[in-house]
């Protein structure tokens, strides 16, 4: 095997200091035994000049005494770029997240079912006209040109009380369909075909969705409109990685609490642990904040509060 | 194994993926996050998945295609090593790998025909990348093969993942990245495969806080024949390369030491020395006929082993 060895030129000059002030030290006590005052000084003063590197050499290397790793680090500074580019290539795909760096085909998968702030923009908006073109994709694509935030987010977080008007939930049609028995009505809600069959003309639906001024009065007629009546509901909610279903407690017609009633998602739902609690504190769904990282699930979490609330809101029978 | 530590096997990348992290709250959904990575990765970059992103890009060629981050940046970390490398490793190389073989999906055993014949003609230079666009154009019909790329992107961003336990490993079918020390608070120590007898070290070194990568002719072989083919192509000849029997690489990134490992087999002994060298990097080349090439750093800085070394 060919190893090649290399010299530690810092070594002998800390032994050669260490040695020196050795010596110096002996000459200057030695000297206060013979009382001669200008030898103890000479010799306090060779201390000093000795003590000075060896005190250097015991901190650290100085720059001449350490060639050798100089010499690695400026060659680990030019043919490194390579580490550069791929510690890089990390930061940029870490920082990003799964979602953005999600293949073309999971961005069309994910285009198809809508964001869910610019589902929301559509939704409150086709609140106010009598056709719901909510679960539509196609207007689902169509609110994308709205602003989410001017449209949806400000007005709502306004009025914490307002109510998600009787609009077929967002959530896509097959994961709801799969899910539990208590689902059966939403999903017939949400049945895509009749929505897109009943849905005006996608030219329409752009059409209401684009004066951003016709929005906040739309959404301050929805406002006070209706309350939560007390109880218990359960709704699903799902994104790419799978399902949860959140059990929404109404007392006083206020949020209570909104736990996750089952993580049916591919991460452990504590990565979204501090969801439920701002959603009692802040008690609208809209204005939740994504958690870095697990946007997925706090979408999941956000369809599922939006269908146990959308029950929660009907009038009681 | 210790009871305080969670570790967890799962079969992705052709591989199996073990981590091993500190048993603790949050190490499962730690430890599934960083596995995440290796699907993402893997749904990203792979070419025996048509749905995969990598080979959409294939199927555009001669256009201007928009990319996700991952995919551009491992696209932009494949053509820097294959310049820095002189081309001896080079991405381009997908539709010869195709032709000798290399282009069934591991578990599903579905083949992946791009219809695109080989072209000796081809380079990394023929790949253009926009990194304010975040955009690559193919400017020929091009099967790009990210394998040596791809899984040490996936290490690294396991690795980001689990960083905070201080103490954690992955090991991705040889490929692997020891973070931090050892749980007893020492190096990790790292067995070199003796790439021509099964289950039996060639040597043995420390390492703290990096990704240790071995390309070796006998991972993926058409056949037990001593001749057979495997997956390091030259890529001038699109054929395997010969001179070495395994190549280990040191690195601060799996991404760097993987792709270095690969470079390093195809130049042979001399030059891959050189090159690693040239990358500041530390490795082990192992010849055909077990002669051993290390770096200087491996036996002073890595306590390269010599004991078990023939």
């Amino acid at each position: 095997m060919k190893i090649l060895h290399s010299e530690n030129p810092g070594f002998s000059v800390v032994a050669m200091t260490v040695v020196a002030a050795i010596i110096t030290t002996l000459l200057s006590t030695s000297t206060i035994f013979y009382h001669s005052e200008w030898l103890a000084l000479t010799g306090l003063a060779l201390f000093v000049l000795a003590g000075i590197p060896a005190l250097r050499a015991l901190m650290g290397p100085s720059p001449s005494e350490n060639l050798v790793t100089e010499r690695r680090t400026s060659g680990k500074k030019v043919s490194h770029s390579l580490l550069a580019v791929s510690s890089a290539a990390i930061l940029a795909v870490y920082a990003a997240g799964y979602d953005r760096t999600s293949s073309a085909a999971d961005r069309l998968d994910a285009e198809s079912s809508a964001p869910r702030r610019n589902a929301v923009a559509v939704a409150e908006v086709s609140g106010v006209t009598p056709a719901s073109a909510a679960d539509s994709p196609l207007a689902s694509n169509t609110s994308a040109i709205v602003d989410p935030l001017s449209v949806a987010e400000k007005p709502v977080v306004n009025s914490p009380t307002a109510v998600e008007p009787q609009v077929a939930a967002s959530v896509p049609l097959t994961e709801t369909s799969s899910s539990d028995a208590a689902l059966a009505p939403a999903a017939k809600l949400a049945d895509p075909v009749a929505v897109i069959a009943n849905a005006p003309p996608i030219a329409k639906a752009a059409e209401i969705a684009s004066p951003p001024v016709a929005v906040p009065a739309a959404v301050a007629a929805l406002a006070g409109q209706s309350s939560y009546r007390d109880g218990s509901y359960l709704g699903w909610g799902s994104c790419r990685h799978g399902q949860i279903q959140v059990e929404v407690v109404i007392q006083a017609g206020k949020i209570a609490s909104a736990e996750i009633a089952q993580c049916r998602t591919r991460y452990s739902c504590s990565v979204i642990r501090t969801t439920p609690p701002e959603m009692v504190s802040k008690q609208n769904p809209e204005s939740l904040s994504n958690v870095t990282g697990a946007t997925q699930s706090v979408d999941a979490y956000y369809f599922a509060v939006k269908e146990a609330l959308k029950e929660a809101a009907k009038p009681a029978q | 194994m210790n009871d305080d530590r969670y570790r967890r096997s799962v079969p992705l990348m052709g591989t199996i993926i073990t981590i091993d992290v500190p048993a603790g709250e949050g190490s499962s959904v730690a430890v599934e996050r960083a596995f995440q990575w290796f699907r993402q990765v893997e749904r990203c970059c792979s070419r025996f998945d048509p749905q995969s992103e990598l080979l959409h890009l294939t199927r555009n060629a001669e256009s201007v295609v928009p990319v996700s981050d991952m995919l551009f940046e491992a696209v932009r970390f494949a053509v820097g090593l294959a310049e820095e490398s002189g081309g001896a490793f080079d991405p381009t190389i997908g539709a010869s790998m195709e032709t000798l073989g290399f282009n069934q999906e591991y578990s599903t055993k579905q083949v992946v025909h791009t219809g695109i014949e080989p072209d000796s003609g081809v380079t990394y230079r023929d790949v253009l990348l926009d990194p304010g666009e975040k955009t690559i154009t193919l400017l020929r019909p091009i099967v790009l093969d990210l394998g040596a790329v791809a899984k040490g992107m996936a290490i690294d961003l396991a690795a980001r993942e689990l960083r905070l336990f201080g103490s954690f490993s992955i090991d991705a079918g040889g490929d692997l990245f020891m973070g931090g020390c050892d749980p007893g608070g020492r190096a990790w120590t790292v067995g070199i495969r003796h790439p021509r007898r099964d289950g039996e070290l060639i040597g043995v070194i420390e390492v703290r806080d990096a990704a240790v990568c071995t390309s070796g002719d006998y991972e993926r072989r058409q056949g037990e024949a001593p001749d057979a083919d495997h997956h390091i192509l030259e890529p001038q000849r699109g054929k395997s390369a010969r001179l070495l029997a395994s190549a280990t690489v040191i690195g601060p990134t799996a991404m760097l030491a993987d792709a270095a490992a690969t470079a390093a087999f195809v130049l042979g002994p001399e030059e891959g020395i050189r090159f690693l060298d040239r990358l500041q990097l530390d490795g082990l080349l192992i010849s055909p006929a077990l002669d051993c090439f290390a770096t200087e750093g491996m036996s002073r800085e890595y306590k390269l082993g010599a004991t078990a070394i023939l």
